[in-house]
C-alpha cells in the first residue's frame, strides 16, 4: 500500500516537473528578456490582457492564454509571409541545379565539337548536340532569372517599410520584365534542334542583353528594399535611446548609482548622432544614384558605413542591457 | 531496495529539468539587440539575392564556333 502511494507521488511529481520546462519555453521571452523602453516584455503582457483586478488564478491563465495567442498570431503572420518566399527560394535551388546540371554536359559536349573536325556522321551529330545544348542553356538561364525574380517579387510583396505606391510601381516594373524574359525563353524553347549559327548568336545576344538589364533593375530594387531597411532600424534608435534614460531614471529613484549606465548611454547617443550624419550621406547618395549621377556601387559604400555604425550601436544596447541588469539584480538582494 | 531506485528516478528527473529550463529562457538578448540583428540577418539575405544572377554565365555560349 505504501509502496502504490510512493509510486503515485512519483508519477505526480514526474508529471509536474515535466510540464514546467513548457511553462518556462511558453512565456520564456516575455519574462526574461529586458526591452530598452524601460518594461519587460511581460510587462507588455500584463498591460495588455487588461486583467489586473482578477483573482490570481485567472490572472495566471490570462497570462498564459493571451501569450500563447500572441505568439501563435506571430507564428502564423511569419508563416503566411514567408510561405511565398520559401517556395520561391526552393524553386529558385532547383532551377540553379538543373542549370548547373546542363552547364557541366554543355561544356563536355563543347570540347568533343572542339576536336571532332571531320566531316562524319558521328561530328555531325555532335555539333547538332551542341546546339541544342546551346539552346537549353539559354533556356534554363532564363528559367533562373524568373525564379529569382520571384523571390524578389516576394521580397517587395512581403517588405513592411516600402510603401504601397513603391511596392505597386515596383511590382509593375518587374512583371513587365518577367513577361519580356518569358517570351524570349519561349522563342528560344521553339528553336529548332539544327538552328542556324546566327539563330544562335542572335538568341545568346538577346538573352544576355536581357540579363543585364534585369541585373541592373534588381539591383535598383534590393537598394531600395536595403534602404529602408537600414532607415527604420536607425529610425528606432530614437526609442533605444529613451528607454535607457528611463531606465536610469527608475534606478536613480531607488537611490541606485548608475554612473556606468549614464556612461554607457553617454557613448550610445554619440554613436547615434555619428550614425545619423552618415545617413544624412546616405540620403544624399541615393538622391543622385536615383538621378544617375552616382552608381549603386558607390551607394552600397554608405550602406556599409551604416552597417558599421550600426554594429557600434549594437554592442553598447548589449552591454547597456548587462550593466542594467548587474545593477538592478544587486538593488534587489 | 526499490524506494531507492524510485528516488534515483526522481532526481535524475530533477537533474533533467534542472538542465532543459536555463536552455529554454534567454535573458541575455533584449529585444532591441535582437531586432537590429534580424535587420543585419535580412540585409544579408537581400545580398545574397543580389548575387544570384551573377551565377549566370554567358561565356560559356559565347565563344563557341558553331560552323
Amino acid at each position: 500500500m505504501d509502496m502504490k502511494k510512493i509510486m503515485v507521488l512519483c508519477v505526480l511529481m514526474v508529471f509536474i516537473v515535466s510540464v514546467v520546462p513548457v511553462a518556462f519555453a511558453e512565456n520564456g521571452d516575455a519574462r526574461g528578456r529586458t526591452n530598452m523602453d524601460g518594461t519587460t516584455d511581460a510587462d507588455d503582457v500584463e498591460s495588455d490582457t487588461g486583467t489586473e483586478d482578477a483573482s490570481p488564478e485567472l490572472f495566471g491563465q490570462a497570462i498564459v492564454t493571451t501569450t500563447k495567442q500572441k505568439m501563435e498570431k506571430v507564428r502564423e503572420r511569419l508563416q503566411s509571409a514567408n510561405k511565398g518566399y520559401m517556395a520561391a527560394k526552393e524553386k529558385y535551388e532547383d532551377a540553379k541545379k538543373i542549370f548547373g546540371e546542363r552547364k557541366e554536359e554543355l561544356v563536355q559536349i563543347r570540347e568533343r565539337a572542339r576536336v571532332c573536325l571531320d566531316d562524319t556522321d558521328e561530328c555531325k551529330n555532335v555539333k547538332r548536340n551542341l546546339k541544342v545544348g546551346v539552346k537549353n542553356h539559354l533556356a534554363n538561364a532564363g528559367d533562373l532569372i524568373l525564379r529569382s525574380l520571384d523571390k524578389l517579387v516576394e521580397r517587395v510583396s512581403d517588405s513592411t517599410q516600402l510603401s504601397d505606391e513603391e511596392k505597386e510601381s515596383t511590382l509593375e516594373k518587374i512583371t513587365l520584365l518577367e513577361e519580356e524574359l518569358t517570351a524570349l525563353t519561349h522563342d528560344i524553347e521553339s528553336m529548332a534542334d539544327d538552328a542556324s549559327a546566327e539563330e544562335l548568336r542572335d538568341a545568346i545576344t538577346k538573352m544576355k542583353l536581357s540579363w543585364q538589364e534585369i541585373r541592373k533593375e534588381q539591383r535598383m530594387v534590393i537598394a531600395a528594399l536595403s534602404k529602408s531597411k537600414l532607415d527604420n532600424l536607425i529610425e528606432k534608435h530614437g526609442e533605444y535611446g529613451n528607454g535607457m534614460e528611463m531606465r536610469i531614471a527608475d534606478l536613480k529613484e531607488q537611490g541606485v548609482d548608475t554612473s556606468n549606465l549614464e556612461k554607457i548611454h553617454s557613448d550610445f547617443k554619440e554613436r547615434v548622432s555619428l550614425l545619423e550624419k552618415d545617413q544624412v550621406r546616405a540620403q544624399e547618395m541615393w538622391v543622385n544614384v536615383k538621378t544617375g549621377k552616382e552608381s549603386v556601387d558607390e551607394w552600397k559604400r554608405t550602406q556599409d558605413i551604416l552597417k558599421e555604425d550600426l554594429k557600434n550601436t549594437r554592442e553598447l544596447l548589449r552591454a547597456f542591457i548587462e550593466e542594467f541588469t548587474a545593477v538592478r539584480t544587486t538593488a534587489e538582494e | 531496495m526499490d524506494m531507492k531506485i524510485i528516488l534515483g528516478v526522481v532526481i535524475v528527473c530533477f537533474f533533467m529539468v534542472s538542465c532543459t529550463v536555463p536552455d529554454t529562457v534567454d535573458s541575455s538578448t533584449s529585444s532591441e539587440e535582437q531586432e537590429i540583428t534580424d535587420g543585419f540577418n535580412d540585409l544579408n539575405d537581400l545580398d545574397a539575392l543580389e548575387k544570384e544572377l551573377d551565377d549566370i554565365d554567358f561565356e560559356t555560349v559565347e565563344n563557341i564556333s558553331f560552323e
